[in-house]
């Protein structure tokens, strides 16, 4: 037993006022009544008032010193257990890492924790000081060492749980240096145990509170989405999901852009499996993309039998697409998902924004040709402008389509040439080649990308072998000619050159035409070899989405002990109520005059 | 005087006006009595006897039936109204006061009956007849009868109502009504006081004055108990069970009283000093019958 304040003894002397008070003789008052002759009838004359009579007034003596004897104690603010004549120096980390968000059977994890922070603020003395830190994706003070109570409170009551893994390590390092050389310094952790860094919750100094009860996860773990470097019209997306329970799991794993169900991956996954898959998907534009853990849907119930409940006798059940048949199955969806308990349902589903592919701006020149048109108005995000007269000025960032029409002087900019009628200052023509057989010895280029044009793919009749001034890559030759398909960089921009006359041959007419000059506006349009950026969002950190507590925190000191060790509840609460109840008790007793 | 100040004096006209109205058509200071006499209204007729008056012997009837029968006639007289007023200490109780109320419902009683030209008499008594207003009849004798009403004073005596009516019934007087406005608080009882005056032939009619604090006492622990009357005391211990027993023996006592009243066919108005006197009146004039 210890005692916090014993300069309260002094208040034990009012004990000798009680008994003086009560050596004093009370004057009883006097009251007259009109005839006593009904009193005696119900109070016998001579019988004593009461058969303990000489005990009432000990009786509430006695009742008065307990009452004022148990207000001495808490005034002296005794406890039990504990370090208790030193300040304490309390520091309370909790674990706001996304398994936090778990629900057990009761209230979720993160509430447990609040709970126990409230607990613990509720033993502090007067004398003590408690600092709380809140271990994130990063490690955050929300309250420093203060005894000021609702400040302490509004800081717990402030903590939430975040969707991303907990710093425990960082947080514990930070809780160690603001107590550190301070005596009676303490650090209580709160957390679930489900922590990568489980091995820094060792310590002396440390007390570890374990909130939640294991349970079986499913989530998702890694989800990332980009743009394809060499398509910008499609994208892959990197998930991960892992199965952290001790129950294999049949379930299906849902992507959707934009609202759109764009992919649907059965998974069975064993415990602790982990799949990984990176998905292409196409799609000109962006917005958001959801991957999403369902369950496996019930097998459909024989073919009638629910449409037929909501054909409402109809007669359209038996068509497979039927509306009754739709809500049918998203009834059952809907079942299914309600009935797929998931402890953790943060880690079911994770987003991401897709960028969108940003619009090009084509100018063709041409004196005209249907096939060129309509290949470049139907390329994805390109704003097409037709003119059969060489520009004087070129807009910035304009990719420019020369078609048969050449200046002498190219532009500075990002310059497609096909079938040029005369030189320029960066190329010469030569003579018109026989109907040439093309060779493309950069194939591995993203220029022809999907591209077939040697070995007799394409007939080309009408060709003039290009000798350009500037350096270039060459990427189709005549056989027995010179090249007809060039490339070049510059500081003023790319340059793809094209000397096959489109009027001749099957360039036009065949599958290769259009995707070579898709490859060629997108090579010109700058970014293909960069990865688009893309923001994601939810999916946890692998550990994270594990609700089974590491083993090293399942043997640090449970809850209850933690408290009896240190943060023990001072008595004086109990002996405040204690004798409340006294003064209640003594109240009735002398309302029926069993105690003077 | 202020017990009797001017609104009281009007509240008494008013209820004289009140009374005349409600037995109009009635000869004023002609009542019926019990006693046979030398009235003119025919009453019965009795058997002759010697030395009766021959002057009303009915010789028709003689003549017809060979009978003497002896013709009787019923006197007619004034009222005589007697109202005997407790004036022992247990009166000086309650708020408002048991005797000042009771002091007010004598006067009033009075006063309706000086001005119906009936005879009246206050008897003030205690453990035994203390002071008399001589039987008095008209409205000049009211202002005499207030002052007297207003020098009286409780005694330092408990209530013996068996030997106050008993020095009254002995006096000689005539038989009347006899108003008897007191607690009833007789250690001895109070049945006692009214059976003489009903076996010695008056009409009496009891006003019960109840004082709230009576019928519902506040006291709780530990306090020192006086009678009033005797000035005993005695150190009780309250509590709330003596409270309900106290309750239940005052309903008693209340009970007892009304039960002998009707089973006497007397009239018992039962009244506690929250209620206005002048309605007190009222009431034992329209239903009790006290005041005709």
């Amino acid at each position: 037993m210890q005692w916090g304040n014993l300069g309260a003894a002094w208040w034990s002397l009012l004990a000798a006022a009680i008994v003086l008070l009560y050596l004093l003789r009370v004057r009883v008052r006097r009251q007259p009544v009109s005839t006593s002759m009904f009193w005696s009838q119900v109070i016998e004359p001579g019988r004593p008032r009461f058969a303990w009579g000489p005990l009432r007034q000990i009786g509430s003596l006695l009742a008065q010193l307990l009452l004022l004897a148990l207000l001495v104690a808490a005034l002296l603010d005794p406890s039990l257990g504990g370090p208790r004549q030193e300040p304490r120096r309390v520091v309370l980390v909790v674990d706001q890492s996304a398994s936090m968000q778990a629900r057990d059977a009761g209230p979720s994890r993160i509430e447990l924790a609040r709970r126990e922070g409230r607990r613990l603020i509720h033993g502090l003395r007067p004398d003590d000081e408690l600092a709380i830190i809140a271990a994130g994706s990063t490690t955050r003070v929300l309250c420093g060492l203060t005894s000021y109570e609702p400040e302490l409170r509004r800081a717990v009551e402030g903590i939430q749980a975040t969707d991303g893994p907990g710093r425990m390590g960082d947080a514990v390092e930070l809780s160690r240096k603001i107590v550190d050389q301070q005596p009676e310094a303490r650090i209580v952790v709160v957390t679930d145990g489900c922590l990568a860094e489980h091995d820094v919750l060792s310590g002396e100094d440390l007390e570890v509170v374990l909130v939640g009860e294991p349970l079986d996860n499913v989530g998702i773990t890694r989800f990332q989405p980009r743009r394809l470097p060499q398509d910008p019209l499609s994208y892959e997306v990197l998930v991960e999901v892992r199965n952290a329970g001790r129950r294999p799991v049949e379930l299906r794993l849902e992507l959707e852009l934009n609202g759109n169900l764009v992919d649907v991956q059965p998974l069975r996954l064993e415990p602790r499996q982990v799949w990984s898959r990176v998905l292409t998907q196409t799609s000109a534009t962006g917005g958001r993309l959801i991957a999403r853990l369902r369950p496996q849907p019930t097998r459909s119930p024989p073919a009638g039998s629910d449409a037929a409940e909501a054909s409402d006798g109809s007669g359209t059940a038996d068509s497979s697409d039927s509306p009754a048949r739709i809500a049918a199955a998203n009834r059952r969806a809907e079942s299914d998902q309600r009935a797929w308990s998931d402890a953790l349902a943060a880690d079911d589903l994770a987003e991401a924004m897709l960028p969108d592919r940003a619009r090009q701006s084509v100018l063709l020149v041409t004196d005209g040709n249907l096939y060129l048109e309509r290949v470049l108005a139907a390329i994805p995000a390109v704003d097409l402008t037709v003119t059969d007269q060489l520009p004087a000025t070129v807009p910035a960032g304009t990719v420019v389509v020369y078609h048969r029409l050449v200046p002498a002087v190219l532009p500075a900019g990002n310059i497609l040439v096909i079938d040029p009628r005369d030189a320029s200052d960066r190329w010469q023509l030569g003579p018109s080649l026989p109907p040439p057989v093309l060779v493309d010895p950069a194939s591995e280029s993203p220029l022809l990308s999907h591209v077939r044009l040697a070995e007799g793919q394409v007939i080309v009749t009408d060709a003039r072998p290009l000798e350009m001034t500037v350096d270039h890559q060459v990427l189709a030759r005549a056989v027995g000619g010179g090249p007809i398909y060039v490339s070049a960089e510059s500081p003023n921009g790319r340059l793809l050159v094209l000397s096959v006359n489109l009027s001749q041959g099957d360039l036009p007419l065949r599958t290769a035409f259009p995707i070579l000059v898709s490859n060629a506006i997108h090579w010109l349009q700058g970014a293909a070899d960069e990865p688009l950026p893309s923001l994601a969002e939810g999916g946890a950190a692998p550990r994270d989405g594990d609700l089974l507590p590491a083993e090293i925190v399942t043997r640090t000191a449970p809850a209850a002990a933690a408290r009896s060790a240190g943060i023990s509840r001072p008595l004086w609460w109990e002996l405040t109520l204690l004798a409340l109840v006294l003064l209640c008790l003594e109240w009735f007793l002398y309302q029926r005059r069993w105690i003077a | 005087m202020e017990s009797f100040d001017s609104n009281f004096l009007k509240q008494l006209e008013y209820l004289s006006l009140v009374s005349r109205r409600v037995f109009r058509g009635q000869l004023l200071a002609q009542r019926r009595t019990l006693q046979r006499g030398t009235g003119v209204e025919f009453a019965d007729h009795r058997q002759y006897t010697p030395g009766d008056d021959f002057r009303y012997l009915d010789w028709n009837l003689y003549a017809r039936h060979d009978e003497l029968l002896l013709k009787r006639f019923q006197e007619e007289a004034d009222l005589h109204v007697y109202l005997l007023l407790d004036c022992s200490r247990s009166m000086d109780f309650g708020q408002p006061n048991k005797f000042d109320y009771a002091r007010r419902v004598t006067a009033a009683l009075a006063y309706i009956a000086l001005a119906d030209l009936d005879r009246v008499s206050v008897v003030a008594f205690a453990s035994n007849i203390v002071d008399v207003f001589p039987l008095a009849r008209g409205k000049q004798r009211v202002l005499s009868l207030l002052k007297f009403l207003q020098s009286l004073r409780c005694r330092a005596e408990r209530t013996d109502l068996e030997r106050s009516i008993r020095s009254f019934v002995h006096r000689q007087q005539r038989l009347g009504l006899v108003i008897l406005v007191s607690d009833l608080f007789d250690p001895g009882g109070f049945e006692r006081g009214v059976d003489l005056l009903r076996h010695h032939g008056y009409e009496p009619h009891l006003v019960h004055l109840v004082a709230q604090q009576e019928a519902e006492p506040r006291l709780r622990g530990d306090v020192e108990l006086e009678d009033l009357e005797t000035g005993q005391t005695r150190r009780v211990t309250v509590t709330e069970r003596h409270l309900r027993q106290y309750r239940q023996a005052f309903a008693e006592f209340l009970e007892r009283v009304e039960a002998y009243c009707c089973r006497h066919g007397l009239g018992c108005t039962r009244t506690t000093t929250q209620v206005p006197f002048e309605e007190l009146v009222l009431r034992m004039m329209r239903s009790a019958g006290a005041v005709r």
